[in-house]
């Protein structure tokens, strides 16, 4: 869940894993191309890369074509109830007697669709404010701490409930609120890369050339803090999945009859004190494929531009 | 039959019960209605045992607790393991098998209001406050009444004066004497809102120490059930009680268990009150555990932190149902989901909406909705409030049954075929999945509905909230023309017909038609049941041609206790009556 | 130094009157239906409830019932809860202290099985035991804390009967028998975090590793085993205690799928209720509570980050 939210490393300490490995100062913009043509050969060559993504392409491909690869119509309600695995149905059925199977397949275009984009929106978000705070700093940065800090402070999924309540639980309100759930986060470890960025030489001189604010912070230095920015946006993505979980549990999720992975988990997990585990295990198992898979691409982007 | 007891018996009777007596002598009325309907007259065991035996009901002359467990229907585990499962609170339990001592520990719905007796108004507040607080007239077998603080309770000849006799020796857990002046103070507190409808303040009078009388605003033949459990606000409360004092803040009472302590966020604990007048409870204390779910309520008596679960819904229930320790007795009972729809305005009013309606009612299958939803455990509905556990309800009306070709040529006929629409549900126990069903099964008839499924909190502002009160006939209904609601067990039927089929505020069809509300008036005003199963029959039918709601099911309420637990009385209202409950040894 | 915290407690002060005012906005604002229906329920007449805003002052214009929140808070008042209307602390507290135990035995837990499992993988960076460490910890956070926790509880408390269903201590059990009762829920707590916290050590310390100061101790001629305690961990200790310092705030107010499945009445239930419940009065002093916890963790882990490592600047950090 995003409890797990990693990195606030505005902290002295700001070394902070993942992120703020600035790359060789003063780049050029051909030399960057080249670089990031030579990055991208590197990664796709790392055997992390290559079992994520495969993993990520079965997924895309069963949200694609779930309704013609599923076994039975994932909202299908006339089988028996919670029937354990069989051949029939490999993934058994749920309290309402449709088939896991054809749910967790059907459920890849649900998650597919909300947790990518929320984690677009959020970072995308989370990058203009955290560029904002780090380059322009003074009373801005000062009043903008403070609020995402204070944020920070907030229960996350209190915020969520409290949101969701609101505005009620379409799509688009839980896309809206995850994504407003990792702004600040993203925020403050693209402020603190930043931060470290203007105090380069390439800054200065630019900032003597007369350029406009807006061309230094997305031309010059939005370029080279593209690393931490690529690796929070793939870790971004698998905290979706699991935000989405989380706000189901509550009764805040997506509305039915969604087969969301997520759903489906916060759904069914009571039955697992009467034995009826299937309906749960796979489920999670496939959130949990879909954030390893996320993670270990965002692992080769890492120490691929870590070593380069 | 016998002639002379009869007449002797027949003698004494007022004319309602002289009616029932007749009714049952010459047939008319079942042996299991007789007993209900004499309970709410207030004839006591002994005068109607003497009626069975004078008709000549020679086998089972009174029904001794068990012997009918009247609303077990439905349970795939039979309840009756003991004869005590439902005694009522006069009654003995088999004792030797109960040995005294021992604390029961209670899963119960945290209170989701205040402790106020009179105002609260979900069964987590329930709970805590009847188990020491009591009410004139108690639950029997079925859906019959018996004594409680009333021991005894009768009409006059056209039902609007009710006199009952209240039981002597009843002492409040302070220490005090209870007396007539008590329940006069309470019904006077009731009066301006739980019974407006019935009574004004004034209208109860004591006229000696141990009698009161009610005058009520209209002739009623039912009235008893409105200081019953079936209406679970009617508890005696304390003389020093005020509009607004919350039990746990000045706790009180009179039954056989005194609250010691409470927290709304972990649960109340009682001690026996040995000056109960019932005698000495067999249990030492009572200690009712609150939480949030369902499911955390179940998996506590699983794992042997609770010995009951007062009330529970079938969803995520199997572990409890297959377990050899554990015993689940299923309540049948009036309440039902509602599905309803606008007959004011949009889609489902006018000539075409009625053929909507209609297409829907066919278009659902009742009893594959039971066994996915209820997982079996309901009564099949026909789209009027009247549950089979009324003792009137009319049985010979026929069920509307799944026509998908003719629901599909009706929604072509109102120019809707492959109506897309949305449908607004609370998500409450099984309503959600209810809803999830009613979608898939509609999609056979070619309707395309998208579910609008709320929390309970968000669903309830807004239910009442788009509430034109300026357009006759108002109601709630959340702003949206097509639903689901939740309509909890009641002993008679008149909250559904009168509050959300009539001008009633929760009317959320917007539903008015004057010959319906001519037929309710006319089953209100009934004294005796021939006339009130002849008004009921037209009001079932009326309800079930206009359509301005959907009633799918009756589900049986659940509650599940351990094996070693006996003597536990429930209403499916969440009340447990525990002076004869206790552990075997 | 002196400086540095006179300027934090300015800042946590100026964010704690934010988390008030976004509570309350929100809460008022945001969420539907009105406080005495809500409290009162959807029988209760229309007069019942107009009394009862009046009673509580939920009638009064918006910035009113604001600057009365605002007073509560400041005079350490906090008010008394719409729900229930018993004191806000009365409620709180019991329910903080809850919060504080499991939380603290989950923590007791988890930091030295995940900071061992971190630093056992960063010294095999690449090879088959870091994998599967690094996986394994990925998989097992992956998994909702709320379905861990269920069957943690089906497994252990319904069908082996080892640990409790309903996690809430008795009063009166000794500190050892408490674990019967808070071990299920903490074990949850410790599945969810350990993954997270092992791979900041381990990331932690393989920078750390291939640091120069590293090269330059180990080319002084120094033992393995000195180089990681005094150069290797000192350093690579930062992000791991930044994390767990922010994990310590969420972990008292963000564990509501735990709390809920083993039934413990802790600060994450009760502002789920008060959310239910609009009862702005619990909600915006229990998040001032969880506010105040993770801003003082932060805060401790930023100090205890500048001992560990001198060249930490403390006042570079606002």
């Amino acid at each position: 869940m995003s409890d797990l939210d990693p990195i606030t490393n505005d902290s002295p300490a700001a070394a902070a894993p993942m992120a703020v490995v600035t790359s060789t100062p003063t780049p050029g913009t051909g030399e960057r191309k080249v670089a990031r043509k030579e990055n991208w050969r590197l990664i796709r060559r790392r055997p992390s890369f290559i079992i994520g993504m495969t993993i990520v392409v079965v997924w895309v491909v069963c949200a694609l074509f779930s309704s013609t690869i599923v076994p039975y119509h994932p909202l299908d309600f006339r089988t028996g109830l919670n029937m354990s695995p069989t051949g029939s149905h490999p993934f058994g059925t749920d309290k309402g007697g449709r088939d896991v199977l054809s749910r967790v397949i059907a459920g890849a275009r649900d998650v597919l669709k909300i947790a990518p984009l929320a984690a677009v929106l959020g970072v995308i978000g989370g990058v203009m404010l955290g560029m904002l705070m780090g380059y322009l700093r003074g009373w801005f940065d000062t009043i903008a701490s403070r609020i995402v800090e204070s944020f920070l402070a907030l229960p996350v999924v209190l915020l969520g409930l409290l949101a969701i309540t609101t505005f009620g639980n379409s799509n688009w309100v839980v896309i809206g609120v995850v994504a407003t759930l990792f702004i600040p986060v993203v925020a403050r470890t693209v402020r603190a890369a930043v931060l470290a960025e203007t105090e380069l030489d390439y800054v200065a001189s630019a900032r003597l050339r007369g350029e406009s604010t807006m061309f230094i912070m997305f031309r010059e230095i939005l370029p080279n803090v593209i690393g931490p920015i690529v690796v929070e946006m793939t870790v971004r993505i698998g905290y979706a999945v699991f935000t989405v979980a989380t706000l189901s549990f509550l009764g805040a999720g997506p509305p039915p009859p969604s087969p969301d992975w997520g759903s489906q988990v916060s759904d069914n997990f009571n039955s697992i004190v009467s034995g009826y585990w299937w309906s749960t295990f796979f489920p999670a198992m496939a959130i949990a494929s879909l954030v390893i898979a996320v993670n270990l691409i965002a692992d080769a982007v890492q120490s691929v531009m870590e070593g380069s | 039959m016998n002639r002379s007891m009869f007449r002797r018996l027949r003698g004494d009777m007022g004319p309602l019960e002289g009616q029932l007596v007749d009714a049952y002598a010459v047939g008319a009325v079942s042996r299991r209605t007789f007993l209900v309907r004499g309970s709410v007259l207030g004839l006591s065991a002994t005068t109607l045992a003497s009626v069975l035996a004078a008709c000549g009901s020679d086998a089972e002359v009174v029904a001794p607790a068990g012997t009918e467990p009247s609303g077990t229907t439905g349970g795939t585990e039979p309840s009756g393991t003991t004869a005590g499962t439902e005694p009522s609170a006069t009654d003995a339990p088999a004792a030797g098998a109960i040995k005294q001592g021992g604390t029961l520990r209670v899963a119960s719905q945290r209170p989701g209001s205040p402790l106020d007796p009179v105002a609260m108004d979900n069964i987590g507040s329930y709970t805590p406050v009847v188990a020491s607080l009591e009410y004139l007239c108690g639950k029997g077998e079925g859906a019959a009444l018996a004594p409680m603080l009333a021991e005894s309770w009768s009409p006059n000849d056209d039902g609007s004066v009710w006199t009952f006799v209240l039981r002597q020796g009843v002492k409040w857990h302070d220490g005090k004497d209870f007396v007539a002046s008590d329940v006069v103070g309470s019904m006077d507190r009731l009066a301006p809102t739980n019974l407006a409808a019935y009574i004004d303040p004034g209208s109860t009078v004591a006229v000696d120490d141990f009698t009161i009388e009610v005058t009520l605003k209209n002739p009623d033949g039912q009235f008893p059930y409105q200081v019953s459990p079936y209406n679970p606000q009617s508890v005696v409360t304390p003389p020093d009680y005020e509009a607004g004092t919350l039990f746990d803040q000045q706790p009180n009472g009179t039954s056989a268990f005194k609250l010691e302590s409470y927290d709304v966020a972990t649960g109340a604990n009682y001690v026996r009150f040995d000056e109960w007048w019932g005698g000495k409870a067999y249990l030492d204390g009572l200690e009712i555990i609150f939480s949030d779910d369902n499911a955390t309520q179940i998996n506590g008596l699983l794992g042997d932190q609770v010995d009951a679960v007062i009330q529970f819904a079938v969803s995520d229930a199997d572990a409890l149902f297959n377990s050899p320790d554990i015993t689940v007795d299923s309540i049948q009972g009036a309440g039902h989901r509602q599905i309803w729809f606008n007959v004011r305005e949009g889609t489902f009013s006018g000539e075409k909406g009625a053929k909507i309606r209609e297409a829907i009612a066919l278009g659902l299958d009742r009893q594959a909705l039971i066994d996915t939803v209820l997982q079996g455990r309901g009564d099949i509905g026909n789209d009027h409030p009247i549950a089979p556990v009324y003792e009137f309800w009319d049985s010979t009306q026929p069920q509307r049954e799944r026509d998908v070709e003719r629901a599909m040529a009706l929604l072509e006929e109102a120019d809707a075929a492959g109506l897309a629409i949305t449908m607004h549900a609370v998500d409450l126990q099984e309503i959600a999945l209810l809803a999830e069903v009613v979608q898939s099964q509609l999609k056979d008839i070619g309707m395309d509905i998208t579910l609008n499924v709320e929390s309970t909190s968000t669903f309830y502002d807004r239910w009442c909230l788009v509430y034109d009160s300026t357009v006759e006939p108002a109601g709630c209904d959340g702003g949206a023309e097509f639903g689901i609601v939740d309509y909890g067990n009641r002993g008679t039927p008149d909250v559904y017909l009168v509050k959300a089929y009539a001008t009633g505020e929760w009317n959320s069809a917007h539903y008015l038609s004057e010959e319906f509300n001519a037929a309710v008036k006319e089953y209100q005003a009934s004294l005796d049941l021939e006339t009130r199963k002849e008004a009921i029959k037209s009001v079932q039918e009326i309800a079930n041609r206009d359509i301005p709601y959907v009633i799918p099911y009756f589900y049986n309420t659940l509650t599940a206790y351990r094996n070693t637990v006996t003597g536990i009385q429930h209403t499916g209202l969440g009340h447990y009556f525990l002076g004869q409950a206790g552990f075997t040894s | 130094m002196g400086k540095f915290l006179l300027k934090r407690l300015a800042s946590m002060v100026v964010t704690l009157w934010l988390l008030a005012t976004i509570v309350f906005l929100l809460a008022a604002k945001g969420l539907p239906g009105d406080i005495g229906r809500k409290v009162l329920g959807p029988t209760a007449n229309a007069g019942d409830v107009a009394a009862f805003n009046t009673r509580i002052g939920t009638d009064k214009p918006l910035f009113v019932q604001y600057f009365r929140s605002l007073k509560n808070l400041v005079t350490f008042d906090f008010g008394e809860s719409f729900q229930t209307g018993n004191s806000v602390l009365d409620l709180l507290i019991p329910a903080l202290g809850r919060s504080a135990k499991l939380a603290i035995l989950a923590f007791v837990i988890t930091i030295p099985i995940s900071i061992a499992a971190g630093i056992f993988a960063a010294r095999r960076q690449d090879k088959l035991a870091d994998r599967v460490v690094v996986n394994a910890g990925l998989a097992s956070s992956s998994v909702p804390e709320f379905v861990t926790a269920s069957v943690l509880l089906a497994v252990f408390a319904v069908q082996w009967k080892v640990g409790s269903v309903y996690a809430n201590v008795p009063e009166g059990t000794s500190l050892f028998g408490q674990l019967e009762f808070l071990l299920l829920p903490a074990m949850a707590m410790v599945v969810s975090y350990f993954g997270y916290i092992a791979r900041m050590t381990r990331a932690g310390v393989i920078t750390a590793l291939h640091a120069d100061y590293t090269r330059t101790a180990t080319l002084k001629g120094l033992g393995s085993g000195q180089v990681m305690r005094r150069h290797v961990l000192r350093n690579a200790m930062a992000p791991t205690i930044t994390v767990i310092s922010v994990q310590i705030g969420y972990l008292f107010g963000g564990i509501i799928g735990v709390e809920k499945v083993f039934n413990y009445p802790g600060l994450g239930t009760m502002m789920l209720n008060a959310v239910g419940k609009k009862d702005i009065p619990v909600l915006q002093t229990a998040v001032l509570m969880v506010g105040i916890i993770y801003m003082v963790s932060t805060l401790l882990a930023d100090l205890l980050i500048a001992m560990l490592n001198p060249r930490v600047r403390l006042d570079r950090a606002t």
